[in-house]
Order: C-alpha cells, then sequence, then structure tokens
C-alpha cells in the first residue's frame, strides 16, 4: 500500500526544510569561511613555538658544546695524563653531560667518568669495552670534527641517550647524555595543552613533556606528519595527523645541526574549541528560530486545514447526495473558487443524474414495449432477474415465476434446457456474445414452438456480468417452412415425370435425326451414282462419234465392195474402177482406223476416271493430267454450251493423292459453274489454273459469271442448300465438294465471288494427302 | 602537477573537513565503530628495554599493517602501551590501569619475571594476556588466560645442555642468573643443571645476583672464574652478559660462554662489540633466514623503526598477529581465548606457530654462536 501522509504532516515537513536548508547552508559557510582562517592561524603558532624551541635547544647545544671544548682546550695545555682527573671533575661538575668517555682509535673504552661515582671503580668494568658495534659508533660520522649523534641505548648506562662526539687526534671524546634526565627540557617543552616533542632524525624521541615516553625509545616516524616531512623536505610541515589514536593538528620543525625535529602539536579537539563553541551558539539560536517558526507553521497549516475540512465536507455532501447546502464564502482566492466549483459540480451532477434517469427509463420502456422480442436478464449463476413482458406472451410464464423456477423447469424440453445453460455458460466466462441458436420451448399451455435467440453479457456492477438474452417466436415460420418444404418435394415429382417425357420425345428425335442421315448418304450417293451415270452417258456420247464414222467407212466400204462385186462378176469393171475403189477402201480404212483408235483412247481415259471415281484409290499422278481427263469426260456437257475452258497448270505439280476425290472436285466445280456461273446460254470462260508451295497444292477454279449472292455464299457448302430447287439441283454438289476437299484430301475449299464480274473456287490441298485409316466395311 | 595537488588539499581542508566536523558533531551519539583496544605492557625503558622495545614495535608493526588493511571487520586497532620498568609493582599498576581502559587483549609482558605478577590479574577480568618473550615454566600447562607463541624454558635448555656437553665436550661449568627476572633465570638455571648433570657434566659454582648494579660485576666475574671452569653460563640480559663476557674475557679469554635466549638480542652485540665473539646463544629465529615473509617483514621493520626487530620483534608481530587472525575469524572477545585454541595453527613469519591446548606454543630453539658480530645458526 502506498504511504500516504496527511496534509498537516506534509505541510509542517516542508516549512521544516525550508527553516533547515538556509540554517544548513549558512553554517556550512561559516566554517567553510572560518576554518581555513584558524588553521592557518594555528600553523603560523606553532611554527614560531618550534622556531623559538628549536632556538632554546640549539642554545643549549652550543653551550654543552663549548663545554666539551673548553675541556679539550685545558687539556691541551697540559699533560696528557692530566685529561683524565679533568674529565673527572668535569663529569661531576657540568650540567648536561652524565658520562664521558674516551675512545680511542679502535673504538675501544681507554677512560670512562661517570657522574655521581668518583673515582669510578667502573673504569675497571667499562675501560677496554668494545664500542664499534653500538650504534653511536656506526652512526657518527667519522670525517666531522664533532656531531650529535641519534638516540640509542648507552652500553654505560642501559639508558636512552643521546652522546656528543668529539675527534681528539686520532681518539674520540663521547659525552653522553641520558634523554631521560631532561626533566627540565621537558618541562620547558610543556606550554599549556600543546604538545612539544624533540625528535632524533630517525624519529625516535629525545625530550617530551612526559618523560617516561622519551626513556621508552618510542619512534614518532610512522605520523603522516613525519612522512610529510620527509618525502617534501621542507623545513617546517604542517597538517593533521593521529598519534595514539588521537586527532592532532601539528607542525614539524627540522633543526639543522644536530638533525633533529620539532614537532608542536595540539589536539584537534581543542584547538576547534572556538570553533565549535561558535557552531554550537550559533546552532542553539537557529534551533530557537526553528522551533519558533515551527509554532508559527502549526497555526498557519491549522488554519488552512481547517478551510480545507471545510471544503472536504461540502465534496462529501456531494458524494452523499446533498447538492445544495451553503457553506459560506471564504478569504482565500484559490479556495473561493473552488467552492464555487464544487457548487458547479454538484449542479452538474444533479443535471446528469436526472438524464441518466430519463434514459433509464426510456431503455427501460423499449424493453418492457417491445412486443416480439422476449428478453431476459441472468445472473452469472443462470438465475433470471428480468422478464419483459414479451417473455411472458411467449412463454406464458410471469416474472416471478421465472424468477423463482429454476431454470431447467421453465420452458425448454430438457434437452433444450441443457443446451442453453451451456450457452449462458460460456457467455458468462468467455464474456462473448454466443452463436445464434434455436430451440424448441413448451407454452405454459402445452403449445410447442420455437424460439431464435442470441445471448451475450454486459457488465454489471461489482465487475461481474449480466447475461442478456433476447429470443423471438419462430414458431409460424418454421411451420410456413414446413409446408414449403412438402410442395417442394410435390414439384420434384412433377419434374421427374416431365423429364421423363423429354427423354422419350429427345429419343425419337434422334432416330428421325440419324434415318434423315442415312437419307442423306443414300442422296450423296446416289449423286455419285447419277454423276457416274452422266459419266457414261457422255462417254457413250463421246465413243458415239468415232465409233458412228468408222462404222459408216465400214459400211461405205462394204458398198465399195459389193458394188466392185457386181462389176466383177458382171465383168464390167474397168481398171479405172479398181483403181478408184482401191483408193476408196484405202481411205475407209484409214477413216475407221483413225476413229477406232480415236474410240480406245477415249475407253482407255474413261476407264481411268471410272476407277477412280468407284475406288478411293491413292496414287501418285499429274494433276495436269488429271484435270484433262476430267475436262475430257466433261466434254459432252461442256461442248452443248458457249464456254471455254482453259487450263493453266504446270506440269510438274505431283501429287500422292487420291485422284478419284479430287477428280469428283474438279467435275462438281466446272458443272457447277456451267449450270449457275452462265445462265440462259450466256457465254463465258472457266479458267483452272494450278499453283504449288511448299507441300500445298493450290488449285483455282474461276469463272467470270453471274456471281453468287452474298446471302447465298455463307450456305454454299451447306448440304442441300440449291437456288435450283425443283429444277433438277440436288443441293448436294458443292457439299460432297467440301467434304472431299476437308476430310478425303485434308485440305480446304474457300470460295470469293462478287455478283455480276464472277466466282472463284480455291481448293488448297497437301501434296501428300493423309493417310486415313480405313473404316471397316469400306471397301479397300 | 604541483599546482594540481595543492588546491585539491585547501579544498579538502576547507569544505569536506568542516562538513565532517558537522557531521560527526551529530552522529558522535550513533557511532558504532568503535576501534579494538590493544593494551600492551613490558619494559621499555632500562635495562631489559631491549626485550621491551622491539616487542612494542613487532606489536605496532602489526597492528599498523592489520589498520592499513581495514582494521578487523572494519574496525580500527588503537593501542594503549604501558612501561612496567621491569618492577614488580609498576607491571601490576601497569595491567590494572590497561583492564581499566577496558581493553579487549594485552600483548604482554616481555619478561617471565613481569608475567607471574599479572597472569592472576588477567584471568581475574577474563582478559587475554599474549606473553612475547616469556618462557618461564611456571605459566605451563595451565589453563589460564596467559597465551603464547614460544615453547617455556624446559624445552630449549635441554638442547643447549646438550649441545655444550655432546659437541664441545664441556664438563664443568660456572653459572649466574639475574634474580630481577627469577621466575624465568632460577627455572633456566636449574633445567640446565640438571640436564647437564644428567648428561655427566657438573656445575663449579652457581651464583646469583641483582642486575642494576654494574660495579658488582666486576667481583662476580671474577667469582665465575675461581674454579677454572670450561664454561660459564650466563642467565641475564644482554647489558649484563655483554658487560660480564668483557670481564671475564680479559681474564680468561679461553672459556666458553654461553647465555640463556634472554641475552639474544641485538644488544648483546651492540654492548659487547668483540667481547661477545664466539658466545653460545639460543634463539628463537634465525636471523639469516631468506624465507620471503621474515624478508618482507624486517625490511618493514628497519624501515618503520630503524633498528633491527630481533627475536622479541619477531615474537611480538607473531603474537600480535595471532589475536589479529583470530578476531577476524571471530569477532567475539569473550571467546578470544577459546578463538586462538580451536583455530590452534597460526602462520609466522619464519615457521608456523602451534598453540597447545594450554595456549603454550610449541617452537623450538636453534642453537647460535656469536661469530664476526653476527648471530650464526651452528644447531638448529
Amino acid at each position: 500500500m502506498a504511504k500516504t501522509n496527511t496534509l498537516r504532516s506534509e505541510l509542517l515537513k516542508q516549512l521544516v526544510l525550508v527553516g533547515t536548508f538556509p540554517v544548513l547552508v549558512t553554517t556550512l559557510f561559516l566554517l567553510w569561511s572560518l576554518y581555513p582562517q584558524l588553521s592557518k592561524n594555528v600553523y603560523e603558532e606553532q611554527q614560531s613555538i618550534a622556531r623559538l624551541v628549536s632556538m632554546e635547544t640549539k642554545e643549549r647545544i652550543l653551550a654543552s658544546e663549548e663545554q666539551i671544548q673548553l675541556l679539550l682546550e685545558l687539556a691541551r695545555f697540559n699533560e696528557k695524563d692530566q685529561l683524565e682527573p679533568l674529565m673527572e671533575r668535569f663529569t661531576q661538575k657540568n650540567n648536561y653531560f652524565d658520562t664521558l668517555y674516551r675512545l680511542n682509535a679502535a673504538g675501544t673504552i681507554e677512560y670512562i667518568s661517570i657522574r655521581g661515582f668518583t673515582d669510578f671503580a667502573g673504569n675497571e668494568l667499562y675501560r677496554g669495552i668494545d664500542m664499534t658495534q653500538s650504534a653511536l659508533f656506526i652512526e657518527h660520522d667519522h670525517n666531522q670534527e664533532k656531531s650529535w649523534t641519534s638516540v640509542f641505548l648507552s652500553a654505560v648506562t642501559g639508558r636512552p641517550s643521546i652522546a656528543y662526539v668529539v675527534h681528539n687526534g686520532p681518539e674520540y671524546l663521547v659525552a653522553e647524555l641520558a634523554i631521560d634526565r631532561l626533566p627540565k627540557l621537558s618541562e620547558e617543552l610543556d606550554r599549556h595543552g600543546i604538545a612539544l616533542l624533540l625528535l632524533d632524525k630517525h624519529g625516535q624521541i629525545i625530550a617530551h613533556p612526559k618523560a617516561e615516553l622519551s626513556r621508552q625509545l618510542a619512534n614518532m616516524s610512522s605520523l603522516s606528519l613525519w612522512r610529510k616531512a620527509v618525502s617534501t623536505g621542507k623545513k617546517a610541515v604542517s597538517g593533521e595527523f593521529t598519534m595514539e589514536g588521537q586527532d592532532y593538528v601539528g607542525t614539524l620543525v627540522s633543526m639543522d645541526n644536530p638533525a633533529w625535529r620539532i614537532l608542536v602539536a595540539e589536539h584537534e579537539d581543542t584547538l576547534f574549541a572556538p570553533l565549535y563553541e561558535v557552531l554550537q551558539s550559533w546552532l542553539l539560536t537557529m534551533l530557537v528560530i526553528f522551533v519558533i517558526s515551527l509554532i508559527l507553521a502549526e497555526r498557519r497549516a491549522h488554519s488552512i486545514i481547517e478551510r480545507i475540512t471545510i471544503l472536504n465536507n461540502h465534496a462529501r455532501d456531494i458524494t452523499r447526495g446533498h447538492y445544495n447546502r451553503a457553506y459560506g464564502t471564504h478569504d482565500i482566492v484559490e479556495f473561493r473558487e473552488l467552492s464555487g466549483n464544487l457548487v458547479k459540480m454538484a449542479e452538474a451532477i444533479a443535471n446528469r443524474e436526472r438524464e441518466l434517469k430519463m434514459q433509464e427509463q426510456q431503455l427501460r420502456s423499449t424493453l418492457e414495449s417491445a412486443p416480439n422480442i422476449a428478453i431476459q436478464w441472468y445472473d452469472e449463476d443462470g438465475k433470471v432477474f428480468y422478464w419483459n413482458p414479451a417473455s411472458e406472451h411467449i412463454f406464458g410464464i410471469g416474472q416471478h415465476e421465472a424468477s423463482a423456477a429454476n431454470i431447467n423447469l421453465l420452458m425448454f424440453p430438457p434437452a433444450a434446457a441443457a443446451d442453453f445453460i451451456k450457452i449462458l455458460e460460456r457467455v458468462a466466462q468467455k464474456h462473448v456474445s454466443s452463436e445464434d441458436f434455436e430451440l424448441p420451448f413448451t407454452h405454459k399451455s402445452g403449445d410447442k414452438g420455437y424460439v431464435h435467440g442470441t445471448v451475450f453479457s454486459v457488465p454489471a456492477e461489482e465487475g461481474k456480468d449480466v447475461c442478456v438474452c433476447m429470443m423471438t417466436d419462430v414458431t409460424k415460420q418454421r411451420q410456413a417452412e414446413a409446408s414449403i418444404l412438402k410442395m417442394n418435394q410435390d414439384l420434384e415429382m412433377r419434374v421427374d415425370e416431365r423429364t421423363q417425357e423429354l427423354k422419350l420425345a429427345n429419343q425419337e428425335l434422334q432416330d428421325t435425326i440419324a434415318t434423315l442421315n442415312l437419307t442423306m448418304n443414300q442422296l450423296v450417293h446416289s449423286e455419285k451414282l447419277a454423276a457416274l451415270g452422266s459419266l457414261v452417258a457422255g462417254v457413250s456420247h463421246e465413243l458415239n462419234t468415232p465409233i458412228g464414222n468408222a462404222l459408216m467407212a465400214t459400211s461405205s466400204l462394204r458398198d465399195f465392195s459389193l458394188e466392185i462385186q457386181t462389176q466383177l462378176q458382171q465383168d464390167t469393171m474397168k481398171k479405172s474402177t479398181l483403181e478408184h475403189f482401191l483408193k476408196d477402201i484405202i481411205s475407209a480404212s484409214e477413216i475407221s482406223e483413225r476413229n477406232l483408235e480415236r474410240a480406245s483412247e477415249l475407253i482407255t481415259s474413261f476407264k481411268q476416271v471410272a476407277a477412280d471415281q468407284s475406288s478411293s484409290q491413292r496414287r501418285e499422278f499429274s494433276l495436269k493430267l488429271l484435270t484433262e481427263e476430267i475436262l475430257l469426260t466433261l466434254h459432252p456437257q461442256t461442248k452443248k454450251v458457249p464456254i471455254e475452258i482453259e487450263t493453266e497448270i504446270a506440269e510438274d505439280i505431283m501429287l500422292d493423292s487420291y485422284p478419284g476425290p479430287l477428280g469428283q472436285i474438279v467435275n462438281n466445280l466446272v458443272l457447277n459453274a456451267i449450270i449457275h456461273a452462265f445462265p440462259d446460254e450466256q457465254e463465258g470462260k472457266i479458267r483452272i489454273s494450278g499453283t504449288h508451295f511448299g507441300g500445298q497444292i493450290s488449285l483455282f477454279v474461276r469463272d467470270d459469271g453471274c456471281g453468287i449472292d452474298k446471302s447465298a455464299i455463307n450456305r454454299l457448302f451447306d448440304p442441300f442448300y440449291t437456288t435450283r430447287l425443283g429444277q433438277g439441283g440436288s443441293g448436294l454438289g458443292l457439299h460432297i465438294v467440301h467434304n472431299l476437299a476437308t476430310e478425303v484430301l485434308g485440305g480446304s475449299i474457300k470460295v470469293s465471288s462478287i455478283p455480276g464480274e464472277g466466282t472463284t473456287f480455291i481448293l488448297t490441298i497437301p501434296a501428300t494427302a493423309p493417310i486415313w485409316e480405313k473404316k471397316e466395311g469400306e471397301e479397300g | 602537477m604541483h599546482m594540481s595537488t595543492h588546491p585539491s588539499r585547501t579544498l579538502k581542508n576547507t569544505f569536506a573537513k568542516p562538513f565532517l566536523i558537522l557531521l560527526m558533531a551529530l552522529l558522535q551519539a550513533c557511532s558504532d565503530t568503535q576501534p579494538w583496544k590493544f593494551g600492551f605492557v613490558g619494559g621499555l625503558s632500562g635495562r631489559i628495554s631491549d626485550l621491551g622495545g622491539p616487542s612494542r614495535n613487532g606489536m605496532l608493526l602489526a597492528i599498523e599493517e592489520a589498520n592499513a588493511s581495514g582494521g578487523i571487520h572494519g574496525r580500527k586497532i588503537t593501542t594503549f602501551i604501558e612501561d612496567d620498568q621491569q618492577h614488580p609493582g609498576k607491571v601490576v599498576d601497569a595491567v590494572t590501569e590497561l583492564i581499566r581502559k577496558e581493553v579487549d587483549v594485552i600483548i604482554g609482558p616481555v619478561t617471565s619475571a613481569m608475567a607471574t605478577q599479572v597472569v592472576p590479574l588477567a584471568n581475574k577480568h577474563n582478559t587475554v594476556m599474549m606473553g612475547t618473550t616469556v618462557t618461564t615454566n611456571e605459566l605451563s600447562h595451565l589453563d589460564d588466560f596467559f597465551i603464547r607463541t614460544i615453547s617455556p624454558t624446559r624445552n630449549n635448555v635441554q638442547k643447549i645442555a646438550r649441545y655444550l656437553h655432546k659437541v664441545k665436550g664441556i664438563r664443568r661449568y660456572a653459572g649466574i642468573y639475574d634474580l630481577r627476572n627469577k621466575s624465568f633465570s632460577e627455572s633456566w638455571i636449574n633445567d640446565f643443571d640438571q640436564q647437564f648433570t644428567a648428561l655427566g657434566g657438573q656445575s663449579t659454582r652457581l651464583t646469583s645476583f641483582a642486575s642494576g648494579n654494574p660495579q658488582a660485576l666486576v667481583g662476580l666475574a671474577n667469582q665465575l672464574l675461581q674454579d677454572d671452569p670450561d664454561l660459564i653460563v650466563m642467565v641475564t640480559n644482554a647489558l649484563d652478559a655483554a658487560l660480564l663476557s668483557k670481564l671475564i674475557r680479559a681474564k680468561n679469554p679461553k672459556v666458553t660462554i654461553a647465555t640463556s635466549e634472554w641475552a639474544g638480542t641485538e644488544r648483546l652485540i651492540q654492548l659487547g662489540g668483540k667481547h661477545v665473539e664466539n658466545v653460545i646463544v639460543p634463539q628463537f629465529i634465525d636471523r639469516d633466514s631468506k624465507l620471503p615473509a621474515y624478508l618482507k617483514f624486517r625490511n618493514s621493520f628497519k624501515r618503520r623503526f630503524n633498528s633491527e626487530p630481533g627475536f622479541p620483534g619477531v615474537v611480538a608481530y607473531n603474537a600480535t598477529n595471532v589475536i589479529i587472525k583470530a578476531l577476524r575469524e571471530n569477532p567475539n572477545v569473550d571467546a578470544l581465548k577459546k578463538t586462538i585454541l580451536s583455530i590452534r595453527r597460526f602462520a609466522g613469519v619464519q615457521e608456523d606457530i602451534v598453540i597447545d591446548k594450554f595456549g603454550d606454543g610449541i617452537i623450538e630453539t636453534s642453537i647460535c654462536q656469536v661469530i664476526n658480530s653476527h648471530f650464526l645458526v651452528v644447531e638448529r
């Protein structure tokens, strides 16, 4: 759940924020400006202290050095064995050194005097001690006349010490000073909370306000400040560092000779105490201001919250439906506007509610008044909670009855009820409209009927859905449909009967057509026979002349012979008569011979034509020869008419085809032209020409006759089409031509004609005819 | 480059620091990361400061390294250092002060005499006391709060007695021991005598003295040489051993000198110089070790303190690391002793440290001889 805040806490928070921020910023700024200045001052002060201490220390060192120098000076004026008593006296009297000893060049103690021990028996103990391994000897720079050592553990006293080493010829004079015996120096280093440390070059403490620390050989070289001094090489470094777990601000200053360092350190807390004091009082002041502003803010917030509470009550009243209450006026513009807007909002809500009520009434009356549409509302459990009057009308069940009863038992028979429940469940679960459905029902009166309907879901309160079911009574439609179905069945039976009758009639027609076809074939055949007849007639006619001539010559010869015979019998024959007779015989013989030859030629020709015509034999032949032979057979017909027939066919046009059908085509075309192109003994010309191109032969039969009407041209090759019906034309001539050209020779025939100018038939056939499979029953 | 580092420092000082001060002022009460408190007690001044100083430094180095790597569980370690001055009264005050400061653990003391004084205090307050160079037998085999990383005297004495008898062929010896560290020295010399006699040797003289009066050493040296022994055994600190050696050598350059491991510090050579040549000293460490861990430690130590760690430095460094390791394992201070005893084995700079169920280390000494001012191992 989201975190909620009250307006009061929110306002207070913001006011606190606004109050705190400047305090914080000012505080930081204060620190930011004060702190560096303070640090700078501190460092400067520390440096000056360190320099002061450095100077003081230096003074002491110089003073002690001077005493040693003085000792050496004194010794030089005296004998060598005078040095030892001098040393003895010096040790007892001086302010600084605890132990004084003389080392020989090999680093062995030659003589030693120790403060507090007069006539020291220790000389037996210490004399001869080898100092070569001691830090004192190892660290001492043997090139220097004199030097101060770092802190080391004295072999003599066992204490951490520093020593002043001076060359005295090949020997060394060593003056040791135990650093834990520097309480005075340590005291001087103690300055009111400021720690002052004197360190040797290794960071070992020489002097410290706490004397025991110096005694412990404590080492300060791990301080960050020390590292900083070593790495930068500066004579004075300042900064913060941690020592023994406490934070310090300090300054480290280097001395020259000896190379010691002075550390001035102050506790960070004490150092910045003034800053903290300022900060504290500042924070206190700010706290007071803050508390006052908090109180003021609280009061201000309270007065605003009061106003808001009034507005809140107003809004709550609107929610509860009290639109017309008065709430007074506000002194803040925004609140006044908000209040005014709330009033307007209340009015608007009231208006809208009225509109909604109106719409609801309209909707309800629509539902209630729909006369034929049964509308029902079901909840998700399938319980009826709305049942319009149309439902009551259709099913004979009232709203109360419907609401009370189990849906199974309402108006549907069990199977239909189950289907309906399934539909409702699916719609309720999937929130989709159902498919249209049709279910049988039983009216309360017991009448059976059908409803057609659909179910869909509409959202209702609390995320639930309402299933709305709309149904119409389709009982009457179903009854009408049933009767139409019956009528359709009757109609189908009648159609079957008619179909049967038509089938019979059709069969009869087909039989008739077959008969007709047979007749036509017979006619074609008889036409062929007629053509053959005319051929025979023609041939007979043709033969008639030569045979008649021969007959006449032979009969003349018989007459001459009989006359000769008579004269012989009568012996009246004269030589001249015989000679004349012989001449006549020869002449008559010649005539008969010539005519018989002519007859023979004709017969040969006819024989060929007849053979071709009566069979469909395939052979190779010359187009020209065939045409001439056909024309010869036509001579009887052609010679009777004033028509000239010309041929112009190249001799080399050879065909491997069926000469009979081709001859018949030429025959028919020529006869057709004679009969139709030139009526009334008209003069004219028929020209037959042939060409070949590629494997195709074209034969042109052209006349300059009367031509053919356009209306006739399209039907020219139809069977039984004739312009000379009743005048001897069968109407099959050109049909036969067309059949032969296309079906036997595998070619085509076309006609072009200009009435009054002539007609041309163009036969186009392959030079090599297609091979036809012999039909059964046909002759070879 | 120089320009860039300087302003960044100023910025830190001028802005971050004031902010931190403010923040600390506000949050001081809420702070939960109190540092660990490690106490140290040892002789930092006086004649035995050669044990105390390096011990403290060894401890400091271990702590500084731990702090540099983020402390223990994010908490830094602070130290409280007390100087017992090898004084029985001072050491009790020092430990009482440390316990008053509620330290988590005490490193030290560095001598047996001091340890025997304060172990009861540690036991009383359930504060783990990690001894450094304390080898007395008195504190061994006790289930107490005293823990150490090295073994008690008895184990070590046997070795040197055997060495001197078998290898050096020595039969007669004179012994001297320091009453100021009686709990160590007396048991040491008694053990030695027992062992040496058992091997067939004999003592010509056993002398005790109280360290602090150098003049007395002359007479002591003469006494020791009276019966012309082959060997003089000194259970003293390094300074006394150095001075005695010098006195003895002056009278008798031939006599063999041996010391206890107590004197085996750098100071013996620094103070004794040529007079401690050939002195035989048992050692807990091998100064010539080339082990990387030891070299790294030794370099760090020398860089940090400008001196050799010696055996006290090594022992204290190891001992402190044992505590640090145990607290890292289990930060519960009340269970510290249990944690140490359960871990049992710790890494040391030279060899692993094994601590037995009584909190005593199991580590063997090696025998060294000073040759050319250097501790040279002659028998391991």
